[in-house]
């Protein structure tokens, strides 16, 4: 696989992230969200604070393999995703570079992370999509809206023909006010899917120094602490 | 007789430099990846002398009964190759009817699905663009079948010098065979070597055991594996002790 596949790829997995920007600004009710509408109200979300959980869905297993955790975002290319449950890791990009932490041991264990300079491309490129510039992205993938009676629903699409023999579309779900992200789903071959679904967002918080700290990421707790979101 | 004019120039310091370098760039990146442990030699094993059979029975006893007949377990793991680590995720559906069943998945999505049969067979059910077939075929499925499909049909072997107790496998096709070592006790099984001849191909520490629902003994929770190519961080993270009538594998019929 060449890094340019595996670089798009990562873009399409990470779309995700994309919404995980809830929106600091509420679309008027009622009315039929437009692209640039969307895009208008990801761009103002300076950061993102929300709780998630995530379930691979393998054609072959009867039940999905199930995760939970944390996402930070903090314009304009600041990212931490950070799993919980059933395992503890953590992955940032500052901006310049990503590091990959993993709970081993009784303590946090820093990787050499293989292709580290793909994913700060890719990591990059996520964060033009968290500030919702899907216009910029179009060479990556087609993007489609959809207003359903549960709110507007963003479809991307590969271009890359390659990368759409593994990924077939990327579907956001929005809720109506377009204040939140609700569910983001990737639909793989072979009826894999990956469906990501998002409570408890706190959208414009102060997120403590050292979050996005590379080096010595600040704890989930001194986080939750910091912004006064303790809970989900 | 004089050396030929570009004899010297062949092993100039700054050339020897550049070697010496590599030589150690080398050997570094083995160690990082675990080849030291790949390449050393097999444990001097004493043979049995029939000191303690009853260590010899508790081992087999606990080599047989390692897992429960059916279960489902979440698996997180860091992989170094070089000094590149990468992590993925893994789901393990185990039972007496379709073997072991192991989907591995990372942030590009599913890397590969491996199956190993009761009769011991192994089947590639999905590959990806993400990890060569023949990787799957060589190591995710060596790594399946020597740390989760264990032989029940361990032998005496004998014992190390630090009072260890080994069980040994029968000779495989392939000239190899397995060596699980135990406490001296024989109660509980702390490592896997994997042999040919005086050679070892591949060793596993259990790092640790952990209780989880439904199974009255701790489950090897926790390896750490060196192989020649690499070395694995395998944690089970979450297990789910199945039922007889259970679901565990929806489309996997044994070969």
């Amino acid at each position: 696989m060449t890094t340019k596949l595996r670089g798009g790829l990562l873009v399409l997995l990470w779309c995700w992230s994309g919404p995980a920007g809830a929106f600091c600004q509420a679309a008027a009710p009622g009315s039929a969200a437009t692209l640039e509408e969307i895009n208008r109200v990801l761009a103002g979300a300076k950061t993102v604070f929300t709780h998630f959980v995530q379930e691979r869905h393998l054609s072959l297993f009867h039940e999905p393999l199930q995760s939970e955790g944390y996402l930070c975002f903090e314009q304009p290319r600041r990212i931490r995703w950070e799993v919980t449950e059933p395992y503890r890791s953590i992955l940032i990009s500052d901006g310049s570079g990503v590091a990959q932490f993993e709970w081993v041991g009784d303590q946090w264990k820093k990787l050499d992370l293989g292709l580290a300079a793909a994913m700060q491309s890719v990591v990059s490129q996520i964060a033009e999509v968290m500030r919702g510039q899907y216009g910029r992205e179009s060479r990556q993938y087609n993007v489609a809206l959809a207003n359903t009676d549960g709110g507007p629903v963003v479809t991307l699409v590969p271009r890359n023909e390659k990368v759409r023999k593994m990924i077939q579309a990327i579907e956001v779900r929005l809720a109506p006010d377009l204040a939140v992200t609700r569910q983001v789903v990737i639909r793989e071959k072979d009826g894999d899917f990956t469906e990501i679904r998002f409570d408890g967002q706190f959208v414009g918080l102060r997120l403590p120094e050292g979050t996005f700290d590379r080096r010595a990421p600040l704890a989930l707790e001194q986080i939750r602490q910091a912004t006064g979101k303790g809970g989900r | 007789m004089k050396p030929p004019a570009g004899a010297r120039r062949r092993f100039s310091k700054p050339r020897v430099i550049r070697v010496l370098g590599l030589v150690a760039a080398l050997c570094a990146a083995c160690l990082g990846s675990g080849c030291d442990q790949g390449r050393a030699p097999a444990y001097a094993i004493r043979r049995d002398d029939g000191r303690n059979p009853e260590a010899m029975a508790a081992a087999q006893g606990a080599l047989a009964r390692l897992y429960p007949p059916r279960y489902r377990a979440t698996q997180r793991a860091i992989i170094t190759v070089g000094r590149r680590q990468f992590v993925c995720d893994g789901v393990l559906a185990v039972s007496p009817q379709a073997g072991e069943h192991l989907a591995v998945v990372s942030t590009l999505g599913l890397v590969t699905e491996v199956q190993v049969a009761t009769n011991g067979q192994t089947r590639l059910l999905r590959a990806s663009p993400l990890l060569k077939e023949t990787w799957s075929r060589d190591f995710v499925a060596r790594d399946l079948r020597e740390l989760f499909a264990p032989c029940a049909e361990g032998e005496p072997g004998g014992w190390l010098a630090d009072g260890r107790l080994v069980l040994e496998s029968r000779p495989r096709p392939d000239g190899s065979a397995a060596r699980w070592v135990f406490t001296p006790s024989g109660q509980r099984l702390q490592e896997i070597e994997v042999v040919r001849g005086q050679r070892r191909l591949y060793l596993a520490r259990i790092r640790q055991y952990r209780q989880f629902a439904g199974f009255p003994r701790g489950i090897p929770a926790e390896f750490d594996v060196r192989a020649p190519a690499y070395r694995l961080e395998l944690r089970t993270a979450a297990l789910t002790v199945l039922s007889g009538d259970a679901p565990g594998i929806a489309g996997a019929a044994p070969p």
